[in-house]
């Protein structure tokens, strides 16, 4: 338990940081919002002409991909930066020091790198789900609240889990980037749509061994 | 020299072979995914807007492979010689420092293509099937339009990277010109199916002439003298793109001059 307490305060130290350094985090921001809500657009146009993919509609595809970027990003508060370096910081020897801490490796690990970059696409995944949910007037009660909750806290922890496996196996083969790259930018490119566009082949595969499908569809 | 150069940076490719299989794997998925959204667009339609399915597939490949030619990461590359000052090393060499940067990149695109995109393509020929153009005019005319839109598309990364001068990071204009470039260059979505007014804009940008203006001369959606009105088009880029090119750059010596004292 005294790890979140700890916890906390290294988040409270980079929070700082990022204020110190406004001028970079606004730049930041900025740019973030601007790729992240052009993949919405592109996804709008795809489906523009066609009406539909697969029977779902520009709007319902835009709050799948929401759902996607949204819990992606929580994870990535975490995760990203811990997981994308640690090839380096294995080649490097940097890792060495994370070792002899006194405490939990993997809690210093996660603590140290806390990553203050995703803000924008919280940000953005949100409008998105919101002006979605307005367009299709889905009306949420109690329990659909509650259970959309648990969805996301589910999906983050898949989106996580796929951050911790794609990183850690650099003890074995030290240069993760491109594995890395290949799990979670490339694969989870599936569930940008809903996977009953794919051949079944690709939604067993999505559904039981790489299980994306359940971060969103 | 410049082709020693080129070889140079091809043979460099080779030594990390690994992750070049990891790439294969990776750029075959995404083709993957994206043939199998259209075709699942494309269930129970001939033709949308004037487009046939095997357009579109012809449309994925050579927009794969031509995304590979004119992958860059000059204006990064400048950016950081820039940052950390090494530009200034760069300027006193005896050497063209913008071809010696296209070469090493070429070198590095065309592997990249070989060992990389043609396997990745060959998979998609293999379920989807391709279709070469029609007359052989049609090719000449996309070769011609095709090496234009490279070129235009280097000065365009030139500039990027010179801006860095003034912005001091290169990120954030990378990631914001990567952003506006795919919207309006039709590399994700072919401007065929854009609505009316993000079309419209397009016109207006030269982003659109590197590669979607050459894969509808190749599909054959444009007429002979609709295609030489492209190919003029993309000539008036290039030249606006090269004064402006020579106006960054005269002026970024100035301010490297300033900064040295």
């Amino acid at each position: 338990m005294e790890y979140v307490g700890l916890y906390c305060q290294f988040i409270q130290i980079k929070l700082k940081s990022m204020v110190e350094y406004r001028g970079a985090f606004l730049m930041n921001f900025f740019a973030k919002s601007i790729v992240f809500s052009t993949e919405f657009i592109l996804i709008w146009i795809m489906i523009y002409q066609f009406q539909n993919i697969a029977g779902w509609g520009q709007y319902e595809v835009m709050l799948l991909h929401a759902l996607n970027i949204g819990s992606y990003s929580l994870a990535g508060f975490f995760l990203f930066h811990p997981f994308t370096k640690l090839g380096q910081h294995i080649q490097s020897g940097d890792f060495d020091e994370v070792l002899t801490r006194p405490l939990n490796p993997f809690f210093y690990l996660i603590s140290r790198e806390f990553s203050t970059g995703y803000f924008a696409n919280v940000v953005v995944a949100f409008s998105i789900f919101v002006f979605c949910i307005h367009i299709l007037e889905i009306r949420l009660q109690g329990l659909d609240i509650l259970f959309l909750l648990i969805t996301i806290l589910g999906a983050t922890l898949i989106q996580g889990a796929a951050f911790i496996i794609s990183g850690t196996v650099a003890f074995w083969i030290v240069q993760n980037k491109f594995l890395m790259e290949f799990f979670m930018f490339q694969t989870r490119g599936f569930i940008k749509y809903p996977i009953s566009a794919y051949n079944k082949v690709i939604q067993i595969i999505l559904t039981f061994i790489i299980p994306y499908a359940f971060i969103n569809f | 020299m410049y082709f020693e150069l080129i070889k140079k940076s091809f043979m460099e490719k080779f030594t990390y072979r690994v992750n070049s299989y990891i790439f294969i794997l990776g750029t075959l998925l995404s083709l993957f995914i994206l043939m199998s959204v259209w075709s699942t667009l494309y269930r129970g339609r001939e033709e949308v807007n004037g487009v046939q399915f095997d357009d579109m597939v012809a449309y994925v490949i050579v927009n794969a492979i031509i995304g590979g030619l004119i992958y860059s990461e000059i204006h990064t590359n400048i950016g950081k010689r820039i940052v950390d000052g090494s530009i200034s090393l760069d300027f006193i060499k005896p050497v063209n420092f913008k071809a010696y940067m296209f070469s090493i990149q070429l070198g590095e695109n065309l592997f990249r293509i070989i060992f990389n995109i043609v396997p990745a393509c060959l998979f998609v020929i293999f379920i989807w099937g391709f279709t070469l153009p029609e007359t052989p005019h049609q090719m000449i005319l996309f070769l011609f339009a095709l090496i234009n839109g490279v070129i235009l598309f280097f000065y365009f990364n030139f500039i990027l990277g010179l801006l860095v001068f003034w912005f001091h990071s290169p990120f954030f204009v990378d990631w914001v010109t990567k952003a506006f470039f795919q919207l309006f260059a039709g590399t994700v979505v072919p401007l065929w199916f854009y609505p009316e007014f993000l079309y419209k804009i397009s016109l207006f940008l030269p982003f659109r002439l590197i590669t979607y203006e050459p894969i509808t001369i190749y599909v054959g959606q444009t007429s002979l003298a609709e295609s030489w009105w492209i190919i003029f088009q993309q000539f008036i880029w290039i030249i606006v793109f090269y004064l402006l090119n020579k106006w960054f750059w005269n002026k970024s010596q100035t301010i490297v001059n300033i900064h040295g004292g």
